[in-house]
């Protein structure tokens, strides 16, 4: 699914001067028949002994049988999946992995690491007390152990500033979100913020100004059976989740600090169960 | 204990068959009332494969169209995003 997902989103990559490959433990025939049959233009590299793998460190070294891709059959030492970004000099620039194997970034949470300023955002303008917000999120659609991010871009207008996180005594700048059962979600990210001096009080205390964006990163559930059954047995194998959220701040400007303030958010996702069929048993690994 | 692969669609063919089933159900442990895929160890993300900034190794494999392919012949103007998959046929 992962391959066919980068697929998808190849366009948005190349546009931006970065091409793309993936690497796998299987066999040259095993990955000519899946990309013909995928439609998979991008370059899928054949590592049957793993020797990339392990020269870039990432061999998952859980070789039990639960372990093992196919049938069952197959010969072992596959990867951890994830993701480098090597730069033009071959260094690494960015890598995306999961600390459980079965959660993945999307190539559209990807993007957006790498391009914030590219992701989508809804068309439509929040005003809330002393700010305007703007949800937005890298996928639309997701499968079971798909991370994506969603955010807010909170909009300030010249003179007025919102506490950042680590601000004592005050009211921070903060999203919480009510994810749905068995979903998970990381902590945010906030943008780096300003150390502001109030002379009269004498301190110095972290703000938001202009604008700031604060990302979590969200964890469709990947390990558990009732949440696929459910999907399952859903009309076209898809179900829409509505994530509500809560954004709470204090605007101040240079003379007076406003009442703390409450928005309710929302971002709506559709997971869908994907079927990528498997290739002939004549081009599958044999063990 | 893993169940299956982590790909969903292998997912769902196992939350109908019959097969699966019993094999979930031999392997669970006595007394587990939950039918979920545990979480494996927390693993270090962060200490898995090569460290930012680091260099890459000098690789080469055939791709789909059986062509040798290394870093050079990968990458475009600003690099390459290289995904390493578990297996295409899960």
């Amino acid at each position: 699914v992962q391959l066919v997902e980068l697929q998808e989103a190849k366009d948005r990559f190349t546009r931006r001067g970065l091409e793309l490959a993936a690497v796998t433990y299987d066999s040259q025939a095993t990955l000519r028949e899946f990309a013909a049959a995928q439609h998979v233009e991008y370059p899928l590299l054949a590592d049957p002994d793993s020797k990339i793998i392990r020269a870039f460190g990432v061999l998952d070294p859980d070789n039990s049988d639960f372990n093992r891709a196919g049938d069952g059959s197959a010969p072992q030492d596959m990867a951890y999946p994830g993701y480098f970004v090597i730069d033009r000099s071959g260094k690494v620039q960015e890598k995306f992995f999961e600390a459980i194997y079965s959660d993945r970034h999307t190539p559209n949470n990807v993007f957006g690491r790498l391009f914030p300023e590219l992701i989508e955002k809804s068309r439509a303008r929040l005003r809330a007390a002393h700010l305007t917000l703007r949800t937005g999120q890298s996928d639309v659609v997701a499968a079971p152990g798909n991370r994506v991010t969603l955010f807010v871009d909170v909009a300030l207008p010249r003179g007025v500033h919102v506490y950042a996180p680590g601000a004592s005594g005050y009211l921070p700048l903060e999203l919480r979100l009510d994810a749905p059962e068995r979903f998970e979600t990381r902590p945010p990210l906030y943008p780096p913020s300003r150390l502001m001096d109030l002379p009269p009080i004498h301190e110095r205390v972290p703000v938001f100004e202009k604008k700031a964006r604060i990302a979590v990163d969200l964890i469709v559930p990947g390990r558990s059976r009732a949440f696929f059954s459910s999907l399952d047995e859903a009309p076209d194998h898809s179900r829409l989740v509505e994530i509500p959220g809560t954004l709470r701040y204090q605007a101040c400007d240079a003379k007076v600090c406003y009442r703390p303030a409450e928005v309710k958010l929302l971002w709506r996702l559709t997971v869908k169960l994907r079927d990528v069929p498997r290739v002939s048993p004549e081009s599958r690994r044999k063990g | 204990m893993r169940v299956s692969g982590a790909a969903p669609h292998r997912a769902a063919r196992w939350a109908g068959g019959v097969a699966w089933f019993l094999v979930v159900v031999s392997f669970s442990a006595p007394g587990s009332r939950s039918a979920d895929r545990p979480e494996p160890p927390e693993v270090p993300v962060e200490q898995r494969g090569l460290s930012i900034g680091v260099g890459i190794p000098a690789f080469q494999a055939p791709d789909q169209w059986n062509r040798p392919r290394d870093f050079a012949s990968l990458s475009g103007p600003r690099g390459l995003v290289l995904l390493f998959v578990r297996s295409a046929d899960w």
